[in-house]
């Protein structure tokens, strides 16, 4: 069993230890992914989808169980295994796109040659969809051009895994579900197994093929939900929404944020599908506000 | 864009003609006669004996000297700067030390530690590079500090992804990130070091009659050359000019700017 081909996770708690108290962010995680899949993890803001995903790429120890990586237990970031961050700060202001790209490659020592490195990095780029921009610098993209330079970035390494942490989180609707469908096509060019985080209901079905929900206050997986609706994926599909029914009341059952509850069940009877978008984002804002002890 | 650069052009335009018109104003006092001019010299006379000590060489001279020394306090001051921050990256108790130290030594100007300084390092150029390291390594420490603490934990962990870890990592993401921070930083210490070194000449040259603009200065005033008082100010002012407009504008445009990193 431990042999299997692809990610492990056996058993994973997480608990961070602050200054007046002990939270306890994940709690026996167990998950296979498989070589090439695209996975995504949905749960309400604090559940603990980020702490998971930076235990996977390490940047976390876990507290208890183990990440295994075909096999071998991966206890230290590398380029197996890269990340994508929500945050447009993950670009180096300082270097052009192409430079960005080409950065990754020389610091990881994965191509050596300069000439290379740069043949590398526009063929990467224009996966992305960004031929013309090699010579721009970060501040003069757009917020969805930046995340398409993460990706290019993150996978010209050729990592095993791409680690999405709601990279789309900070674009608008309409960019949004652009990067949506070219997600998924480079995902089919390169075969990457991505595993992908959202708290976002459209966006888990219509980018995977397995939908794993999280509950929070411990982070534990609620349930997985298999997802084979026929591709390219339409909202307008009844199967779309009955799928979205479902990932719906999962959350709704285990998001265990009462007063948002109460402050929405006037909204849920008008609109369900608008209202647990609104959910989501007023859970996320509740959690700000105060986050749980 | 183009708006703009006019803009700018009338801004200076009129501003050098306000100076010119101080310039004359200068000139024509002098010309009355209302002062001794030995006290109160002609402009045109500043400009003839500055050309003088220019063409003599004994500007060029000290100018050197002076640059020489602030060169070398400056190149001091980065590192013990850069190890200073360093360390106090890699260790939160370090980096309390360091903040202690700066909060305390940061508002003592650099020439009040000169008499010190003469008693244990005597009166040579040793002693100026030492004033001139002390009045520029507390804001170069100040600016590294904040700018390497301010490194967006995402860009860190980008690096770290990438197998980045130790001199590397602090070469390749932390430094660069830093740079608005370490560029003002530099800024600050260069205008620092440069009024540092005059001051200090003020009080000894070098030795050996050795020493910079500073020296020169306070040297024309013992003998009453006032003229030569003013044109060695005049030297000052226009090497101050010319590094920070220049040099650390055109370092600026080519860098923060261009990268949209500017720290405003
Ligand atoms: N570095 C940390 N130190 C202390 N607590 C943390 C840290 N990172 C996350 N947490 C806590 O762990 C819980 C899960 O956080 P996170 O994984 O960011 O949730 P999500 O990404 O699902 O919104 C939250 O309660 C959060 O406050
Ligand atoms: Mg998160």
């Amino acid at each position: 069993m431990t042999n299997q081909a692809g990610l492990v996770i056996e058993n994973l708690s997480k608990t961070f230890h602050t200054k007046h108290k002990s939270i306890q962010a994940l709690s026996g995680i167990n998950l296979t992914v498989g070589k090439g899949e695209f996975v995504n993890i949905i749960g309400p803001s604090g559940c603990g989808k980020s702490t998971l995903l930076r235990c996977i790429a390490a940047f976390e120890k876990p507290t208890e169980g183990r990440l295994l990586l075909n096999g071998q237990e991966s206890t230290k970031p590398g380029i197996d295994r890269m990340m994508v961050f929500q945050n447009f700060e993950q670009l180096f202001p300082w270097l052009t796109v192409r430079k960005n790209v080409m950065f990754a490659l020389n610091a990881s020592t994965r191509v050596a040659n300069r000439i290379e490195q740069r043949e590398w990095a526009d063929h990467y780029l224009n996966l992305v969809g960004l031929k013309g921009f090699e010579d721009f610098y970060p501040h003069q993209l757009s917020g969805g051009m930046k995340q398409r330079v993460a990706i290019a970035r993150a996978l010209s390494v050729q990592p095993e895994i791409l680690l999405m942490d709601e990279p789309f989180g900070s674009l608008d609707a309409i960019t949004r579900s652009a990067l949506q469908r070219e997600l998924f096509r480079i995902w089919q060019e390169t075969k990457v197994t991505i595993i992908f985080v959202t708290h976002n209901i459209d966006e888990s079905i219509i980018l995977g093929d397995r939908i794993v929900v999280l509950k929070a206050n411990p982070g534990r997986i609620h349930s997985i939900v298999e997802n084979h609706l026929p591709r390219p994926r339409s909202k307008d599909d009844p199967q779309f929404n009955q799928m979205w029914e479902k990932i719906h009341s999962l959350l709704n059952a285990e998001t265990g944020i009462p007063p948002v509850e109460e402050r929405l069940t006037g909204r849920v009877r008008q609109d369900r599908r608008l209202t647990a978008g609104a959910y989501l984002s007023l859970a996320e804002e509740v959690h700000r506000a105060n986050p749980p002890e | 864009m183009l708006n703009n650069r006019r803009k700018v052009i009338n801004k200076t335009l009129n501003q050098i003609l306000f100076i010119l018109a101080l310039m004359l104003c200068w000139e024509l006092l002098a010309r009355t006669g209302w002062f001794p001019p030995l006290l109160f010299p002609r402009l045109s006379d500043v400009l003839r004996t500055l050309i003088t000590d220019i063409r003599s060489g004994e500007i060029v001279g000290r100018l050197y000297f002076s640059l020489y020394l602030i060169a070398q306090g400056l190149a001091l001051a980065v590192v013990t700067a850069a190890v200073a921050a360093v360390l106090a990256l890699c260790s939160p108790i370090v980096s309390d030390w360091v903040q202690a130290v700066m909060a305390i030594l940061h508002p003592l100007p650099g020439i009040s530690v000169l008499p010190i300084i003469i008693l244990w390092l005597g009166t040579g150029p040793r002693s100026i590079v030492a004033v001139i390291w002390f009045s520029s390594v507390w804001p170069l420490i100040a600016n590294l500090h904040t700018g390497l603490r301010s490194v967006p934990a995402t860009q860190i962990e980008v690096g770290q992804n990438l197998g980045l870890k130790g001199v590397r990592l602090i070469g390749k993401v932390l430094i660069p990130s830093a740079f608005p921070y370490i560029l003002t930083g530099l800024r600050v210490a260069w205008a620092r070091a440069w009024q540092a070194s005059v001051a200090a000449e003020m009080v000894f040259g070098a030795s050996g009659g050795e020493g910079g603009l500073g020296w020169f200065i306070y040297k024309k005033r013992f003998f009453m050359e006032i003229a030569s008082v003013f044109g060695g100010m005049f030297v000052i002012i226009v090497v101050g000019l010319i590094v920070e407009r220049l040099c650390f504008e055109w370092v600026e445009a080519r860098t923060v700017r261009r990268w949209g990193m500017t720290l405003e």
